[in-house]
């Protein structure tokens, strides 16, 4: 069935068709109609949840938790100002191996106050220990969403599926809405195994850990979060299989004989193919890769699609005050790996903040940019920022 | 590809406006993209909405600087936003107005425009209040006759898919202002 | 080495290896939680014994049939209830420490109307018995001992010297406060249960107390307070002067007795509130003159605000000493009184002062006080100033004699009358059963020690659910009202006074079923589990458990440290902390 959908809408469906069983939020724009499309179906009775309100984003993860240690099928969905809110749960989640399914809409930082988009919000959760996979359209958003419970439920890792405000929450546009029998036959009900709440055989879940063995479950989590690289392709390809879209943590396009290769991620990537065939219309020789997981960092296919190119713009909807953009920061950091002669320059680009936007002609600005200049004049280069 | 720009104030349904015209594109068999330029909303500010239709999936994910056509559901707001800023040359301007296109020759001097009056049709049949019509699919009838971006069938048809409350009302209202909208004017 | 090639012998996440269950945490404990339906003191006040609680939980969840079952298993009217009842329970109302008491009448009213428009009936279930029962006197306290006793399966016959039975609800009450079709229609569920009414018979004139004593197995006996006190002062006997209860019963037959156009009213009670109104609706000036003070009258507050908004006067501390007038009343002599010592009553007395003044009238009405005529019941029923003596049960000196209403030593009220009635069909039932009519046994049945029996705890009525009743009252320091929200009560639409003068149209028009509902929401439903899970949710040790038998939740003592949480957390005082030795 296909459908004109919103991205908002897109991750409800997605939710939806993954039978959730609980849900948990606080409203917040740009991702209320998320949460107000799954309560309607709730009430339409399309889906079989717990429709739990709470008072702040921080209850909305304790209760996704504590729903998950029960067994159930856990999601919610927040953004910016909510997301950090939630933080010290997003740390929780992770160390109680509760594989939570989180939606959040990329929503710049306040203050000043703002509603529109940026990946500061998501980029800030890096160390957390969630699985952050990056959308470039409604499709991808309500793919990635069945996708999500599926990789974090095989690692019972906690997953977040990222989506940037307005330029999907709120843009309507045909996706496809998957059969639910084949996503039931593709994502069975969650099997918590023998690690769940069972109020016939209580026992106590996370209770202090002396320093014999703290590191253990630690080195757990990083164990399993290496092991996501693998589980994430293997469900990329399941999917593809079932429902024949394909989805990549590194993907490349035009990039085989790129002079320049831009890295972007989340809508950006989609724009920039339109860029791309652009500029190779025009003869130019660049090529993007677009990146879908930021963790697990995908360093071995990232140090293998960027070995011996020339130039790489990396253009990060985000920075890290004091330091870089955070995907370049990655970036640089996997490929100090190679030999020097294999080691592309890298022309770090901030752009597109609190929801400016980075249109077709923005994008051929940063390659120019990069094609003309020998090195980069900064660490990072700020794109159409009027200083005073 | 085709870029429409629309021109509206908040509660007049710009945003829902373009939502239909993706709906009934796609119907229509062809790919869309609808995106609001989203404000604050307040009754009553302007509000700027986005589509896009094409034969082919759309990549393009950013605001529209160049149209194709314009949408405008108040002319007033000439005041407050340049309306025909980035329009191509020959692009048709759709104007929500009583008037003739021609009383439009200094605001928008150089350009084809077509009027109808949507506010008045939107009353008629009962759209919001008479003093702040909800004048969306009215004008959508227009957009359907003047830009034929959209054939009249599929815009009943995502005007029921995409407006729960009076349907018929709407449906009626883009009716007849598919049979009442202006010949477009050069100026 | 890769890190997912490498074993680790650890679980996921840090989990206690041994079940929690084998710490018998129950063991350190020295208290224990239990689960108790205390009684709200609303229940405790009414006087008919209604589980006002109990229909407030139907009413609140939208389930009006049942509420008005269970107002029925105790009191027939509902509808009327709802109207004339001076509601004493909002009085004890535990949420008035909170906000404002709950509106308990207006929802009465509702379920009451509620059960008259949807033809609402009573099923009298228990097989039908050979046992007769007269009852004498189509008042509140004779209905209501006919209904109770024809619900038992008894065959009753119900005798009156009026033409319409509900006594003074008929001929005492004006229509703007109780219309007629409402009285009618709730009395006329009586008669369609196959209660026999003969109406226009005067027990000890037209049949001896003899014969019905042999034709019936037991009599019950409720006569009214119909004497009225009169006045010996100097032209008392001059045309236009009224007795309260003939006036108003004159109105309520449609009559219309020679009224004047500038009405004095002498008395403070109800019945003078209700002259006084009927006067204004007449198209007469009234005046209320009362020896005491505002403060002293028995009247009920609400009856006095409305009377004043009708445009009624007040004049206190004045009594009648000499009435002027040719043959007709032309005017009253009064004599200004002052308060003196506090009385028996508890309020202060009025005492004379001798100075004297005049005022111009045309009528005047009596509404001093009314009392009982006994005298004709048979001689082995003893009484004393007008009081036939019972027991707590209504049972008279004569074994097969029980009485009601205002002849006994009880308020006199329309509701007091209901609950007399209802216990003497209890007494009637054990004695023909071979029992005594009053029984220590019986006290468990009552709302907390003052209040009256229920129907609905003898027969075990799970409309509402009370697993563990008790006689304990509970009060509001003794719940947790942080779990009510505040919100004030539902105000009564009453017509506008200008309205009301027109004519007897009903003051007060229903509420809607949104209002009901929302007003019977508020009530906090104190003392009774109305399973709110708080001490599911708070128990610190997962030992609160649902109720296995379906209601309800169970403490498990084995694991129940006796922390006293859940007691602590119970917003309606449905538990209780037991000490152990």
């Amino acid at each position: 069935m296909r459908k004109v959908l919103t991205g908002n809408v897109a991750v409800a469906y997605g939710a939806m068709l993954s039978d959730v069983q609980v849900v948990a939020a606080y409203p917040i724009t740009p991702q209320t109609t998320i949460i107000e499309e799954l309560a309607t179906m709730q009430a339409d009775g399309l889906v079989d949840m717990d429709y739990i309100r709470v008072e702040s984003e921080h209850s909305a993860m304790a209760a996704c938790i504590g729903a998950s240690m029960g067994g159930a099928r856990a999601f919610t969905a927040t953004c910016g100002q909510g997301l950090f809110l939630m933080h010290e749960m997003l740390h929780y989640a992770t160390g109680a191996r509760t594989p939570v399914v989180l939606a959040n809409v990329n929503r710049a930082a306040a203050a000043p106050w703002t509603i529109w988009s940026d990946q500061t919000d998501s980029v800030s959760q890096r160390e957390t220990g969630w699985i952050q996979l990056y959308c470039e359209g409604n499709q991808e958003v309500l793919d990635t969403t069945i996708m999500a419970f599926k990789i974090a439920e095989s690692l019972r890792l906690p997953a977040m599926v990222v989506l940037d405000a307005f330029f999907l929450s709120h843009t309507s546009e045909p996706i496809d809405i998957p059969d639910r029998e084949q996503v039931r036959d593709f994502l069975p009900p969650f099997d918590p195994g023998d690690l769940w709440l069972d109020p016939n055989n209580p026992r106590t879940f996370g209770g202090i850990t002396m320093n014999d063995a703290y590191m253990e479950f630690r080195w757990q989590i990083q164990r399993d979060m290496e092991k996501a690289k693998a589980v994430i392709t293997e469900v990329h390809e399941e999917f593809a299989r079932v429902f024949g879209r394909k989805y990549h943590q590194v993907e490349a396009y035009q990039a085989e004989d790129a002079d320049v290769v831009i890295v972007v991620s989340g809508t950006v990537a989609s724009t920039s193919r339109d860029a791309i065939d652009l500029l190779r219309e025009k003869g130019q020789q660049v090529g993007m890769v677009k990146l879908k997981t930021l963790r697990p960092f995908p360093r071995e296919e990232i140090i293998e699609t960027l070995k011996g190119k020339k130039k790489v713009a990396i253009i990060d909807r985000n920075f890290s005050p004091g330091a870089t953009g955070i995907w370049a920061q990655e970036i640089r950091n996997a490929l100090y790996e190679l030999p020097e002669g294999d080691r592309p320059l890298i022309y770090g680009y901030i752009a597109g903040l609190g929801g400016r936007d980075i249109s077709v002609k923005v994008i051929e600005s940063i390659y120019q940019k990069t094609l003309k200049d020998n090195r980069p004049d900064d660490v990072d280069m700020w794109i159409g920022v009027n200083y005073v | 590809m085709i870029e429409i720009r629309f021109h509206g104030r908040g509660g007049q349904g710009a945003v829902v406006a373009t939502k239909i015209l993706a709906t009934s594109v796609f119907l229509d068999g062809r790919y869309s993209q609808s995106f609001p330029a989203f404000g604050v909303e307040r009754r009553g500010a302007p509000v700027t909405a986005f589509l896009r239709v094409d034969e082919k999936p759309i990549r393009i994910r950013t605001e529209i600087y160049e149209p194709d056509h314009l949408v405008v559901l108040d002319p007033l707001l000439v005041e407050q936003v340049p309306l025909a800023n980035g329009l191509k040359k020959d692009g048709i301007i759709i104007i929500n107005s009583n008037k003739k296109p021609v009383e439009f020759s200094d605001m928008f001097k150089g350009f084809r425009v077509a009027t109808v009056p949507a506010g008045k049709i939107a009353v008629k049949y009962h759209l919001g209040s008479p003093q702040s019509p909800i004048v969306n699919t009215a004008i959508l009838g227009a957009v359907a006759k003047v830009l034929g971006v959209v054939t009249p069938e599929s815009l009943i048809e995502g005007i029921k898919t995409d407006v729960p409350a009076y349907t018929e009302n709407n449906a009626a209202a883009a009716q007849e202002a598919y049979e009442t909208v202006s010949n477009v004017v050069q100026l | 080495m890769k890190y997912t090639e490498k074993k680790v012998s650890v679980p996921l996440c840090a989990v206690s290896t041994t079940p929690g269950l084998v710490n018998k945490t129950g063991s350190w404990k020295f208290a224990e939680p239990l689960f108790i339906d205390r009684v709200s003191p609303c229940n405790q006040q009414c006087p008919a014994g209604e589980d006002i609680t109990g229909y407030m939980y139907l009413a609140s969840q939208g389930r009006f049939e049942e509420a008005w079952k269970l107002i029925t298993e105790e009191n027939p009217f509902p509808a009327i209830m709802g109207r004339v009842c001076f509601h004493t329970c909002e009085e004890q109302c535990n949420r008035k420490d909170h906000d404002e008491a709950v509106c308990i009448h207006t929802v009465e009213r509702f379920i009451g109307d509620y059960g008259l428009s949807h033809g609402l009936k009573i099923d009298v279930t228990e097989p039908e018995k050979d046992k007769k029962i007269a009852v004498v006197g189509a008042g509140p306290g004779g209905l209501s001992a006919a209904f109770h006793l024809r619900k038992r399966g008894y065959r009753v016959t119900t005798f009156d010297r009026h033409q319409k039975p509900g006594g003074l609800m008929w001929y005492g009450i004006p229509a703007y406060r109780l219309p007629k079709d409402i009285l009618d229609a709730e009395i006329n569920r009586l008669y369609e249960m196959g209660i026999e009414f003969k109406m226009g018979v005067t027990i000890g004139r037209d049949i001896t107390w003899d014969a019905l004593n042999t034709q019936f197995d037991a009599v019950f006996v409720a006569l009214g307070a119909y004497e009225e006190a009169g006045l010996s002062i100097e032209g008392i006997n001059k045309q236009g002067i009224f007795e309260a209860l003939r006036f108003l019963r004159e109105i309520n037959l449609g009559k219309k007795p020679k009224y004047g156009k500038n009405m004095a009213v002498i008395g403070g009670g109800n019945s003078a509130i209700d002259c006084a109104r009927v006067c204004r609706r007449l198209g007469a000036e009234a005046t209320i003159v009362y020896r005491r003070t505002e403060n002293e009258m028995p009247a009920h507050p609400e009856e006095i605000a409305m009377a004043r908004e009708e445009g009624v006067e007040f004049l206190f501390l004045a009594t009648p000493k000499e009435v002027h007038g040719q043959d007709g009343i032309s005017g009253i002599k009064l004599e200004k009184m002052a308060l003196g010592e506090v009385d028996d009553s508890g309020r202060r007395r009025p005492t004379p002062t001798g100075e004297t003044f005049d005022i111009d009238c045309d009528g005047m009405i009596l509404a001093i006080g009314e009392g009982t005529r006994v005298d004709d019941l048979p001689p082995s029923v003893s009484h004393k100033k007008g009081v036939v003596e019972t027991d707590q049960m209504g049972q008279t000196t004569e074994s097969s004699l029980f009485a009601g209403g205002d002849i006994i030593d009880i308020p006199h009220t329309v509701t007091h009358a209901i609950g007399s009635g209802k216990r003497a069909a209890i007494a009637i039932d054990r004695f023909l059963q071979g029992h005594k009519a009053e029984d220590i046994a019986l006290d468990q049945f009552k709302w907390g020690d003052r209040g009256n029996i229920s129907v609905g705890l003898m027969k075990g009525i799970t409309l509402f659910m009370r697993r563990n009743p008790s006689l304990e009252v509970i009060d509001y320091k003794n719940m947790n009202p942080f779990y009510f929200d505040h919100r004030p009560q539902i105000k009564n639409h009453r017509i506008p006074a200008k309205v009301r003068l027109k004519g007897f149209q009903e003051l007060i028009t229903s509420p809607s079923e949104q209002e009901a509902v929302s007003e019977a929401r508020r009530c906090f439903m104190c003392g009774s589990c109305t399973e709110c899970g708080n001490c599911y949710i708070f128990c610190p040790d997962s030992a609160i458990r649902r109720d296995p038998v379906g209601y309800g939740y169970i403490p498990d003592m084995d694991y129940c440290k006796g922390c006293g949480i859940c007691v602590n957390e119970c917003p309606r005082g449905a538990m209780k902390l037991k000490f152990m030795e």
